[in-house]
């Protein structure tokens, strides 16, 4: 198993209300397990508001929120696969939104590490097919595989 | 030589990664310009060095005199061919 990835931090047919909810949820998650900070949910919505990240793909989108390393104990990369697609507003275009189908949640503790990982997170989004892959499954451990193909 | 600036949120992540593919299109191109790195809120204060903003976010674009292309292209691949030409044009015809 990566370091990056845990099942208990994988989510598949989530239903949440928006974008909010989903970053609270999924923060709460990482903060229960000590991987991030207590500041981090506040500090990612703090950032999402600023500079969001939704990134539009095609037909399936994806959003990658995060914050700085500070707030990270552990680096790991939280999973949700989304029933209903929700709003986040376009990292390119703040005043537009994109439904996002699969969320990303970077909770990354190096700093450096980032780039590297940033460039796996966009070599994945630009594969469709991989990204249909994802929203078809109903296992988490076939959601990972399908993740670790392009992120490691 | 002209002087690109690309942006994005903190200055080290995203505009890394399209930093990094402007320069290698200038260098198949053969051409010669230089890229540098900032953050989306530095770009109104250093604009004036610059010929080319290159983005992967918004800023305060009232205050922004200098020609501005979105890097997002770069990052989700969805017309990025298209935006690299733009940049080698840019750089081309100026």
């Amino acid at each position: 198993m990566s370091s990056y990835f845990d099942e208990s931090f994988v989510f598949i047919n989530c239903k949440v209300k928006d974008d909010k909810d989903l970053i609270s949820k999924l923060s709460n998650e990482l903060y229960k397990k000590n991987i991030v900070k207590k500041e981090f949910e506040e500090q990612v919505l703090k950032r999402e508001s600023i500079y969001p990240t939704g990134l539009e793909c095609g037909t399936i989108n994806v959003a990658i929120p995060h914050t700085d390393s500070e707030f990270v104990n552990e680096g790991r990369i939280a999973v949700a696969v989304l029933e209903n697609p929700i709003k986040f507003k376009k990292m390119d275009n703040p005043d537009e939104e994109v439904e996002v189908s699969i969320v990303l949640m970077l909770a990354v503790s190096e700093q450096k590490a980032q780039i590297g990982l940033l460039q796996q997170i966009f070599a994945l989004i630009q594969n469709q097919e991989q990204l249909k892959k994802i929203i078809n499954s109903d296992d988490k451990f076939e959601v990972i595989k399908l993740i670790r193909e392009y992120i490691n | 030589m002209k002087n690109i600036l690309v942006a994005c949120g903190n200055g080290v992540a995203t505009s890394t990664m399209v930093a990094s593919k402007v320069r290698d299109a200038i260098e198949q191109n053969g051409l010669k310009a230089n890229v540098s790195q900032c953050k989306l809120l530095e770009v109104p204060s250093k604009q004036e060095s610059y010929d080319l903003i290159v983005a992967t976010g918004k800023f305060d674009n009232e205050s922004v005199t200098k020609p501005i292309i979105s890097g997002m292209p770069l990052l989700t691949g969805i017309g990025a061919e298209e935006v690299l030409n733009k940049i080698i044009d840019f750089i081309k015809e100026n």
